[in-house]
C-alpha cells in the first residue's frame, strides 16, 4: 500500500495550493467589487446627514426615501477625514491588497475569522449557529435517500423491464427533470394552505408558538415543517442514486461470476444479495465522502423558498450585505470540507475496491 | 441500374451512425420527445406572429397595414388614444362599423409585456367586496358602514338579498341578487355599449351567443366605466393583478398585470436557447481543450490540470451572484458567464478519455505507420471518446435550463421584463394564493425537461452497444 498512501498523501498536500488559489481569486474579487463595506457605510453616512440637513425638525433619520430626494446634497456632504481615516482602518482597507490577504491568512491559520460587519459577532459564532438546522437536514436526507434508493435501486434491477420498473423509472425522471427547489415551490402551493388543500406549514423551521406547545407537540410540529423541505432536498439525489444502483447491479448481474453462482444452484436471494451487492455497492459507497458536507448541507434556493434560516441562507445574504468575513470565513469552511470530502470519497473507493490502483 | 442500387443495398452494410440512428427512431418515447421539442422550439422562433398584442395587418380606408413591423399611433386608425392602438378594441370597433375595414389579430391576442390593467380591467360580479360587507351589515348592524353605502344598493337587491333562502350564505345569495338585478338592467341595453361587437339589445339569446365570442368580452367580465354608466349605484372593483386563468389568458395575469401564457411561450424560446448556447460552446471549449490536454500531455498538462482543479472548485451560483449583484447581465453576458465555469467538467473527462485511449493499440499502431496528430485525433480517437460526451448533451440542456431558472428565480439572471420562468415562480411564492404563477410555468419548465431527459435516455440507449442482460 506504499504507493497509495504516498498518493493519499500527496493529494491531502495538494489541497495546499488549491485552497491558496480559492482564497487568493475570491479574496481579490470582493476587494476590487464596488459596492463593498466601505461605500456602503459611506453612502449610509451621507443619505443620513442629507435627510438631517434638509428636512430639519422633523427628521426622518437615515430613511433611503428622506435621503434618496436629495441626492445632490448627499453628494455635498463631507465626511470628515479622520472618520474617513477610522472607517478605512476598520475594513483593512488602509492596506493594500497583498497585505489585507497575507493579514486575513494570518488569522485565518489561528482560527480567527474576524467578525461579521453585519453581527458584530464572530464570524464563527455566526456560522456555527446555523449548525444544527443544516446537520439536521442533511443527516435526514442522507440517511432517507439511502434507505430509499438502495433497495429501490435493487428492486428495478431485478425486475427490470416489468411495469413496476417502468413506473418508477417515470418517478425517477420527475425528480431528474425538476430541481429539488421547484418541487418545493410546487408542493408549498399545493400543500400549504392557499388555494388548494392546507397539509403542511407554509415554512420556516417551527412554528412561532413552538415553545408553548408540548413535548408531542414539539416534535408533531418540528415534524410537518421538516416533511417538504426534505422531500425538495432528497429529490435530487433520489434520481442519480437510484440510477446508480441499478445500473450497478444489473451489470454486476451480467458478469459470469454471477451465472456460475447460479449454475451451483445457489438460490437467487443468496446470489443478488450476497455475491452480486458487494460489488454493486462501490460506486454507492463513495458517495460516503458526502457526509462530511452534511455539516455544510443547505441549498440556497430551497431554503429561500421554505424560509429557513440555515447555511445556504448565510452563504448568500453574506454576499449580498456584503459582510466580507462571513463570506471568507463561509469559503473556507466550505472548500475545505469540499476537498477533503473528495480525498475520503477516494479513500473509501480504494478500501472497497482492491482493484483500483491509484498513482 | 436500379437493380444493381438494390443488390447494393442489400449487401452494403449500416454505417454505424445510420445504425444508431435507426435505434434512436425505435424508441419511441425518445424520438417522439424529440420531434415534439424541436418541433416547439422552431415554432418559438415565430411566437411574434403567433402570440402578439399587435396586429398581423390591418386594411383602414382601403389601405393595408402592417402593425407587427410598424407602430402606428391609435389616431391613426382614428382611435381616440394617445400612444399606439389597442388592436382588439380596434378589431371590435371596425366590426361594430361593418364599413370593410378589418383586423387580422395573431392567434392569442396578447403580449408578454403588455400590462393588461390597462387595457382590459377585469371584474367578476363576486368580487363586488363592497356589496358583501352591506349584507353582513344587514344582519349586524353593529358593523360600521356608511350610510351612503347602503343607500347605494337599490332597495329591489336589499330586499332579494333579505328573502334569499340561503341568507346564511350571504355571499352566494348576493351574488346571485346582483346577477338577476344586472340582467333585468341590461336587457334593453346595446350590445355594443357593454363591449360586443354587434348592435343588438341584449336579450337571453343575445346574451348567449355574446357568451360564445371569443373575441368580445364575457358578459361577466365588464369593463368598469360601462357599468356604472348603464347601473348607476353600481359599485364595482377592478381586480387587482395577479389575476386567475380565464377562457381568454389561459395562464392568468402576473402580479403586474401581464399574461402569463404569453410569457411561458417567449420564455421557452429563451430558456431553450440560453442552453443550447451554453452545452454548445462549453462542449467546444472543453472537448478541444481536454483533447489537447490529453493527448500532448506534458507539462503544460500539469499546469492547466491545476488551474482547472482550482477554477472548478469556485462555488459557481455564489460567483455569479457576486458579479450579478454589479453588473445587470444581459442574455450573452450571463451565457458567458456559466460558460465560463462550466467548461471544466467536460474538459476533465475528455482528457481523462485522451489519456485512455492514447495509450492503447489501435493508437499506437496508427502512429507507428505515420498517421499524423491530426488524423489520429480526429479520425480515431475522437469518435470513440465523444460517444458518451453525446450521450451526457440533453443532461446538460437541462441543466442549463435549471441553471436559468434558479438564477431568475433568484433575481439575478435576466434583466426584467424579460419572460423568464424563474421570475414568475418568484412572484408566485411572493403571492402562495395565486397559484397559477408557480404550477404554470413548472408545468412547462417540466414538460421541456422530462421531454429532454426522454431524449437523453433514448439517445444513450441507441449509442450503448452492449444490452443488460436479463436475469432469467
Amino acid at each position: 500500500m506504499g504507493g497509495m498512501t504516498n498518493y493519499f498523501i500527496r493529494r491531502i498536500l495538494l489541497t495546499i495550493p488549491t485552497f491558496l488559489g480559492i482564497t487568493i481569486v475570491y479574496f481579490f474579487i470582493l476587494q476590487i467589487v464596488p459596492g463593498g463595506p466601505l461605500e456602503q457605510e459611506i453612502m449610509k453616512l451621507r443619505m443620513g446627514s442629507a435627510a438631517f440637513s434638509g428636512v430639519g425638525a422633523s427628521a426622518t433619520g437615515g430613511t433611503i426615501e428622506a435621503g434618496a430626494g436629495t441626492a445632490t446634497e448627499a453628494s455635498q456632504v463631507t465626511i470628515p477625514v479622520e472618520a474617513m481615516e477610522e472607517m478605512k482602518r476598520f475594513y483593512g482597507m488602509d492596506k493594500p491588497i497583498p497585505v489585507r490577504y497575507g493579514l486575513w491568512l494570518w488569522n485565518v491559520m489561528h482560527l480567527d475569522f474576524g467578525r461579521s460587519y453585519v453581527y458584530a459577532e464572530p464570524v464563527w459564532t455566526v456560522i456555527k449557529a446555523r449548525f444544527p438546522i443544516s446537520v439536521y437536514f442533511g443527516i435526514i436526507g442522507f440517511i432517507l435517500s439511502y434507505l430509499i434508493c438502495v433497495p429501490l435501486g435493487v428492486a428495478k434491477a431485478v425486475k427490470h423491464g416489468t411495469p413496476f420498473d417502468f413506473i418508477s423509472s417515470t418517478i425517477v425522471f420527475i425528480g431528474y427533470s425538476i430541481p429539488g427547489w421547484a418541487l418545493g415551490a410546487v408542493l408549498l402551493v399545493l400543500l400549504g394552505g392557499g388555494s388548494f388543500w392546507n397539509v403542511f406549514p407554509l415554512g420556516e423551521f417551527r412554528s412561532e408558538n413552538w415553545m408553548e406547545l408540548t413535548a408531542w407537540g414539539k416534535i408533531e410540529d418540528q415534524l410537518y415543517h421538516t416533511v417538504l423541505p426534505v422531500i425538495a432536498y432528497m429529490i435530487g439525489s433520489f434520481a442519480t442514486l437510484t440510477v446508480v444502483m441499478k445500473n450497478s447491479l444489473m451489470e454486476n448481474l451480467g458478469q459470469d461470476y454471477v451465472r456460475t453462482a447460479f449454475a451451483k444452484g445457489i438460490p437467487e436471494r443468496r446470489v443478488i444479495f450476497v455475491h452480486a451487492m458487494r460489488n454493486s455497492l462501490i460506486p454507492i459507497a463513495t458517495g460516503i465522502g458526502g457526509l462530511l458536507g452534511i455539516f455544510f448541507a443547505g441549498s440556497y434556493l430551497i431554503e429561500k423558498t421554505f424560509n429557513i434560516n440555515g447555511m445556504g441562507l448565510l452563504g448568500f445574504e453574506s454576499v449580498l450585505k456584503r459582510d466580507y468575513p462571513v463570506t471568507l470565513g463561509f469559503l473556507v469552511v466550505g472548500t475545505l470540507i469540499r476537498l477533503f470530502g473528495n480525498i475520503i470519497s477516494d479513500i473509501c473507493y480504494a478500501v472497497i475496491d482492491p482493484r483500483i490502483r491509484f498513482k | 441500374m436500379a437493380k444493381k442500387k438494390e443488390i447494393r443495398s442489400a449487401y452494403a452494410s449500416e454505417s454505424l451512425f445510420r445504425k444508431r440512428l435507426r435505434r434512436f427512431r425505435s424508441i419511441k418515447r425518445g424520438y417522439y420527445s424529440f420531434l415534439f421539442i424541436v418541433g416547439l422550439y422552431i415554432l418559438s422562433f415565430f411566437s411574434p406572429m403567433l402570440i402578439n398584442y399587435r396586429a398581423l395587418a390591418v386594411r383602414y380606408e382601403g389601405r393595408i397595414y402592417f402593425p407587427a413591423l410598424k407602430y402606428y399611433p391609435g389616431l391613426k386608425f382614428g382611435q381616440d388614444v394617445y400612444g399606439e392602438t389597442n388592436y382588439r378594441e380596434l378589431k371590435r370597433r371596425f366590426k361594430f362599423e361593418n364599413k370593410g375595414n378589418w383586423v387580422l389579430m395573431p392567434l392569442y391576442p396578447f403580449g408578454p409585456n403588455e400590462s393588461l390593467t390597462d387595457n382590459d380591467p377585469l371584474i367578476r360580479l363576486d368580487d363586488i367586496t363592497d356589496r358583501f360587507k352591506f349584507v353582513n351589515y344587514l344582519r349586524n348592524p353593529a358593523d360600521s358602514l356608511s350610510e351612503y353605502m347602503v343607500n347605494q344598493l337599490s332597495p329591489k337587491l336589499r330586499a332579494d338579498i333579505q328573502t334569499a333562502p340561503d341568507y346564511l350564505n350571504p355571499e352566494k345569495s348576493l351574488v346571485k341578487a346582483t346577477v338577476k338585478e344586472m340582467n333585468d338592467i341590461l336587457k334593453g341595453v346595446s350590445l355594443y355599449k357593454l363591449g360586443f361587437a354587434s348592435d343588438d339589445k341584449l336579450s337571453e339569446s343575445a346574451l348567449k351567443r355574446a357568451r360564445s365570442d371569443p373575441m368580445t368580452w364575457n358578459l361577466r367580465w365588464l369593463n368598469r366605466e360601462i357599468l356604472s354608466d348603464v347601473w348607476p349605484g353600481a359599485i364595482v372593483k377592478n381586480r387587482q393583478p395577479p389575476t386567475p386563468p380565464t377562457r381568454f389568458h389561459w395562464f392568468g395575469s402576473d402580479d403586474r398585470g401581464r399574461d402569463v401564457f404569453a410569457r411561458i411561450f417567449y420564455g421557452f424560446n429563451i430558456s431553450m436557447s440560453f442552453a443550447l448556447l451554453i452545452v454548445s460552446v462549453t462542449y467546444l471549449v472543453g472537448i478541444s481543450v481536454g483533447a489537447a490536454l490529453g493527448y500532448f500531455g506534458g507539462k503544460f498538462d500539469i499546469i492547466m490540470q491545476r488551474f482547472i482543479e482550482i477554477w472548478s472548485s469556485i462555488p459557481f451560483l455564489y460567483t455569479v451572484i457576486i458579479i450579478s449583484s454589479i453588473v445587470q447581465p444581459n442574455f450573452f453576458l450571463l451565457v458567458g458567464l456559466l460558460c465560463a465555469f462550466g467548461w471544466t467538467g467536460l474538459t476533465w473527462y475528455i482528457r481523462g478519455e485522451f489519456y485512455r485511449e492514447k495509450a492503447r493499440d489501435y493508437v499506437h499502431a496508427a502512429i507507428a505507420i505515420g498517421v499524423n496528430d491530426r488524423n489520429i485525433v480526429f479520425k480515431h480517437i475522437l469518435p470513440n471518446a465523444l460517444t458518451p460526451v453525446i450521450a451526457f448533451g440533453p443532461f446538460a440542456i437541462v441543466g442549463g435550463i435549471a441553471s436559468l431558472v434558479s438564477l431568475d428565480y433568484l433575481g439575478f439572471g435576466l434583466p426584467p421584463p424579460t419572460p423568464s420562468w424563474g421570475e414568475l415562480v418568484n412572484q408566485g411564492m411572493a403571492n402562495i394564493f395565486s397559484w397559477w404563477l408557480v404550477l404554470c410555468p413548472l408545468g412547462a419548465m417540466f414538460v421541456t425537461l422530462l421531454a429532454v431527459v426522454f431524449i437523453g435516455e433514448a439517445i444513450r440507449q441507441a449509442l450503448d452497444p452492449r444490452e443488460y442482460s436479463r436475469l432469467r
